[in-house]
């Protein structure tokens, strides 16, 4: 944490205590968790989040300063979300949706494959696994976009079925046999 | 890297694993705190709808249906006894006399005449108690042929005179058939006795003995004394 995020945690503190002058004696403010905290836990999902859907880093950069924009704006509800994490990825999820109509994945498959290869490869072999992604992903743009977004997100290995269906608004059972199927087909266009 | 274009599975497993290790760029979380902090803080939505608001709110919703139910309840119990009395103060119809069910229905006049005779005051009561009025049953008077009296005093009673028909009484009745026996036996009464011949009169053109025929000129017909308290002559 750096001294922006602490100036945003006292601004925060400062916001609650003033709120909470205004209330009658004995009520109790609703203390929501610290949004400092958030950015912290939860900016590195969030961005590869929008970066699966976007395969932008900028454009995924963008995409989390705006979900936590969207959470300071719904800050005094923050207390009332049992579950933080699906509800963060699922801000991000749609407005990374959003954004992908205006900008076309496909145009940066090249630049990103290479980067999603480990750079102590040598490099034939790291052009060789950068063509291999670069397949995959087109592979995947071409799948029906539900089986994709199951996919991309069952990427993800801190969520869950049960977080994912909730981001999808599915059930877990919808969830476990768009992956089933997303894997199929996937697997008969690479086999092609 | 030991994947190969054949082994699809390794491939997809391998590039979903490259989309979950992918690291963030440097100094993300310091540029989202600064975007954080640029932005100009919204007045809370909870201020405007705070719990003090909405218990005001609900009181004031409170209030206003109890107000409400109030006035129904109200104007629910007072309509009624309203409409009886505006029937209560109605002029009484020619209609509504008939309503006196409680008298058997005779035979000897038809309703038309009933409702001639029937006093108003009644009738009022009556209506005025609805729930007697209302509940008791209908049974209009069967309409029966009149008879020839009937007819005639039916007649009489739309012609004649009302002085006449005022005197349609027993006492009165029986005081005329008295006059006019007393008339009758005057006028059969025979003639007092005529003075003596040897006493001269003294207008002779005004003696009646002189002038025999004199006698039934007088009063050529028997007649009552006077005509017009005669009932009989006019029947």
């Amino acid at each position: 944490m750096n001294a922006i995020g602490e100036q945003t945690l006292r601004w925060f503190s400062a916001e609650s205590a003033t709120a909470g002058a205004t209330e009658t004696a004995g009520a109790t403010e609703i203390a929501g968790p610290d949004l400092a905290a958030l950015v912290r836990d939860y900016s590195g999902l969030l961005y590869r989040v929008a970066l699966s859907v976007l395969r932008n880093p900028a454009e995924a950069e963008d995409v989390v300063q705006d979900a936590f924009v969207r959470v300071l704006q719904r800050r005094h509800s923050l207390a009332a979300i049992v579950d933080l994490r699906p509800w963060l990825v699922r801000i991000a999820w749609n407005l990374a949706l959003d954004r992908a109509r205006r900008v076309k994945p496909a145009q940066m498959d090249d630049l990103f494959a290479a980067t999603l290869v480990a750079a102590d490869l040598p490099a034939d072999r790291a052009l060789a696994e950068a063509a291999q992604i670069k397949r995959v992903l087109r592979a995947m743009e071409r799948l029906p976009s539900k089986e994709r977004q199951a996919l991309l997100l069952s990427a993800m290995h801190e969520l869950t079925t049960a977080e994912i269906a909730a981001i999808l608004g599915r059930s877990e059972s919808s969830v476990r046999s768009l992956l089933f199927r997303a894997r199929t087909h996937l697997r008969q266009r690479l086999e092609d | 890297m030991d994947t190969k274009p054949n082994q699809p599975d390794a491939a997809i497993d391998k590039t979903l694993a490259a989309l979950d290790s992918a690291p963030p760029p440097a100094g993300l979380e310091a540029r989202i705190d600064a975007r954080l902090a640029a932005q100009p803080v919204a007045p809370a939505r909870r201020d405007r709808f705070s719990a003090a608001w909405w218990s005001g709110a609900a009181t004031g919703a409170t209030v206003a249906i109890l107000a409400v139910a109030a006035v129904l309840l109200i104007q629910h119990r007072t309509s009624p006894p309203n409409r009886i009395a505006v029937i209560a103060n109605a002029p009484p119809a020619p209609a509504i006399a008939p309503v006196n069910l409680a008298f058997a229905p005779t035979p000897c006049a038809p309703p038309t005449l009933l409702r001639v005779r029937t006093p108003a005051a009644p009738a009022l009561q009556t209506v005025s108690s609805p729930a007697t009025g209302i509940a008791a049953p209908s049974h209009p008077a069967p309409v029966l042929p009149l008879t020839a009296q009937e007819r005639e005093l039916a007649h009489l009673a739309k012609t004649a005179d009302p002085r006449m028909l005022a005197t349609l009484t027993s006492e009165h009745e029986a005081q005329m058939e008295a006059q006019n026996a007393a008339d009758f036996a005057k006028f059969f009464a025979p003639p007092p006795a005529p003075p003596p011949a040897d006493t001269p009169p003294a207008n002779p053109e005004a003696a009646p003995a002189a002038n025999p025929e004199a006698i039934p000129a007088a009063n050529p017909e028997p007649g009552p004394v006077n005509p017009e308290a005669s009932p009989s002559d006019n029947q």
